[in-house]
């Protein structure tokens, strides 16, 4: 009984000092360590907030199976880079401002994030961010491959997206008739 | 005859109704009367798309094998990477840019899974939700009131054909009398609307107006505007409701003072008609402005604006500020949802609104300025300017000039010159939102 209380003090007190820590261990499927703001994981993604507030952070490197070395490095940037961004000033609202949608456009430095990732490192940190819960990244990493799919034609769409064509010839040459306008220049 | 411009502003992902022929093919699902059923969808919020937990369930991505750093061979190519999940696939769609319609259609085109995602309700409602503000892909243009044709703004917008003479338009409806405007087929008991949907091609002809002694009701001016029949009380957004049921509302000068005329969709007839002797004014074909629970019309002079109340019928006249000299004004939504016009002097474009009870200027204020001598284009005289038309959801005013139509965009204080040619003469514009 003694050991057993001594080992609940000893997590108690581990507790605490994970909690005055201001930074968390992540550790990705891999086994690699990596340290993250804990202000800036929380407030970027719902699960880190959800995990630092239940206490479940493990100082030795909270688990994270899913996600890879490569994708959670780039999320850890992602936090440290966004922790230190200037809202810009379009961010900022206008005198004249009128329905605007909720989506606001990628931030330069945003863009140039996502833009220096390879298209495997981009589509594992869309899944990093899905699983963590990081809206805003969710956001700027699909707008990123939306963007690479602009002016793409089905066939070049598989190719991205690896997506095997499961339409006859003869339906596709139909519905590309009927909607030609999507096709060419008419 | 005026010359009608009807500014067209949608998403045009319902138009994508993808299906194919044969035993192969499945018709894309129906669309929802009711927006109740599309709501099912997920709707955007702060937490993940599925949820960390139910996430973390799913079996490691196959990608590259978990637990160990990928290594490449020099060589050979990369392996292609699976698939990605359908719920970021609906992520990565939903960003595609809603002004260039053609980026939809040719994603269905990639696989069936992707079809029946982009086809179904649930991902048009989400659409539309993401986007809010419709682009503008294109407005319809009247030639001297005989026909209507439509000219495109976006590259990748469909050719619509359009098959009377456009009134007005709104809520994705837009209202059409089915004759020539001109002549003898003026006269509007003799010549019924239509209310169209230029998305799903839906024409729906309207009885005559229900005038009980033929000859009693000589209208001198009138004018007309269509609106989504949940308006009222702000108890729908119109992001959804371009095939719902709808109201057309028909106001008139006459010998009797002034006359208003309700269709609704649902009762299938017009309301018996409604009088007001002491508002008498004179009314524009000019566009009309929904604000609040009122409809707004400009008379001739555009001194003086007819209101008139969706939930009470009745109607009132506000008049613009008396000791300013305006030149054309277009009425408009102003930010924080209030009664606004735009107009252009001396090379400004000024805003103003409208406040009840606002003890001065009739209530009005100026409540914005654009100098515009720095902003246009090279050429353009800045003493030609004619505000023509606005779409305001977007915040986007059209200026006539002599070197082609310009726009104005609120927000960024931008100047476009457009690539088309719009006579000044009489323009009307109609919003579509």
């Amino acid at each position: 009984m003694e050991v057993d209380k001594g080992k609940g003090e000893a997590e108690e007190t581990r507790k605490v000092a994970e909690a005055d820590r201001d930074t968390v261990t992540l550790k990705s499927s891999d086994g690699k360590l990596f340290e993250v703001s804990k202000e800036a994981a929380a407030r970027l993604s719902t699960v880190l907030a959800g995990m630092i507030a239940g206490g479940s952070i493990d100082d030795n490197g909270t688990d994270l199976k899913q996600i890879g070395s490569e994708a959670l490095e780039n999320v850890v940037d992602y936090c440290n880079k966004h922790a230190n961004s200037i809202p810009s000033a379009a961010l900022i609202s206008s005198s004249i401002s009128f329905n605007t949608a909720p989506f606001k456009e990628p931030e330069e430095w945003e863009r140039k994030f996502v833009d220096r990732l390879s298209h495997d490192a981009l589509f594992d940190l869309v899944e990093a961010a899905n699983f963590l819960g990081m809206e805003r990244l969710l956001d700027v990493t699909c707008h990123k491959i939306s963007e690479m799919m602009k002016g793409k034609s089905p066939d070049q769409i598989r190719e991205v997206f690896n997506i095997k064509n499961d339409y006859t010839k003869e339906e596709l040459e139909e519905i590309r008739q009927e909607l030609a306008w999507a096709f060419y220049d008419d | 005859m005026p010359l009608n411009v009807s500014i067209v502003l949608w998403h045009l992902s319902p138009g994508i109704d993808l299906h194919l022929p044969g035993p192969a093919g499945r018709r894309a699902p129906a669309r929802p009367r009711s927006t109740a059923a599309a709501l099912t969808g997920r709707v955007r919020t702060g937490s993940p798309i599925r949820g960390g937990a139910s996430r973390a369930t799913r079996s490691p991505s196959p990608r590259r094998p978990q637990g160990s750093v990928q290594v490449r061979p020099t060589l050979t190519p990369p392996p292609p990477p699976p698939p990605l999940p359908e719920e970021l696939v609906e992520e990565v769609l939903l960003r595609f840019p809603p002004d260039d319609p053609a980026c939809l259609v040719r994603a269905a085109l990639v696989c069936r899974r992707w079809r029946r995602l982009i086809c179904g309700p649930r991902f048009r409602r989400r659409f539309r939700e993401f986007h809010r503000a419709p682009p503008m892909l294109g407005f319809f243009v009247n030639d001297l009131g005989d026909s209507s044709f439509f000219v495109r703004t976006s590259a990748t917008c469909p050719r619509v054909i359009i098959n009377g003479v456009a009134v007005g338009a709104r809520h994705g409806h837009v209202l059409l009398r089915s004759k020539p405007l001109s002549v003898h087929r003026r006269h509007p008991l003799e010549n019924p609307f239509i209310v169209w949907d230029p998305i799903t091609n839906q024409r729906r002809e309207l009885p005559l107006l229900p005038v009980q002694v033929p000859g009693s009701f000589h209208p001198h001016s009138w004018n007309a505007a269509v609106l989504c029949a949940a308006s009222l009380g702000g108890a729908c957004d119109h992001l959804d409701c371009h095939n719902g049921p709808f109201l057309v509302v028909f106001v008139a000068s006459s010998n009797n003072g002034m006359v208003s005329f309700v269709y609704s969709s649902e009762a299938g007839r017009w309301s018996e008609p409604t009088s007001e002797q002491h508002s008498y004014c004179s009314i524009n074909p000019a566009p009309s402005a929904l604000v609040g629970n009122a409809l707004y019309f400009l008379n001739w002079s555009g001194k003086v604006i007819l209101k008139y109340d969706l939930g009470t019928w009745q109607m009132s006249v506000i008049y613009v500020p008396e000791n300013y000299y305006f030149g054309r004004v277009v009425l408009m939504t102003m930010e924080g949802g209030g009664l606004g016009f735009a107009t252009v002097v001396n090379s400004t474009l000024y805003l103003w609104s409208w406040e009840a009870g606002r003890e001065t200027d009739n209530g009005w204020a100026e409540s914005g300025s654009i100098e515009l001598m720095d902003l246009l284009p090279d050429g353009a005289d800045p003493t030609l300017l004619t505000v023509i038309g606005c779409a305001d959801s977007i915040g986007v005013v059209f200026l006539y000039s002599n070197v082609r139509t310009l726009t104005v965009d609120l927000k960024s204080r931008r100047v476009t010159k457009k690539s088309f040619i719009i006579d000044n003469s009489f323009m009307k514009l109609v919003r579509c939102v």
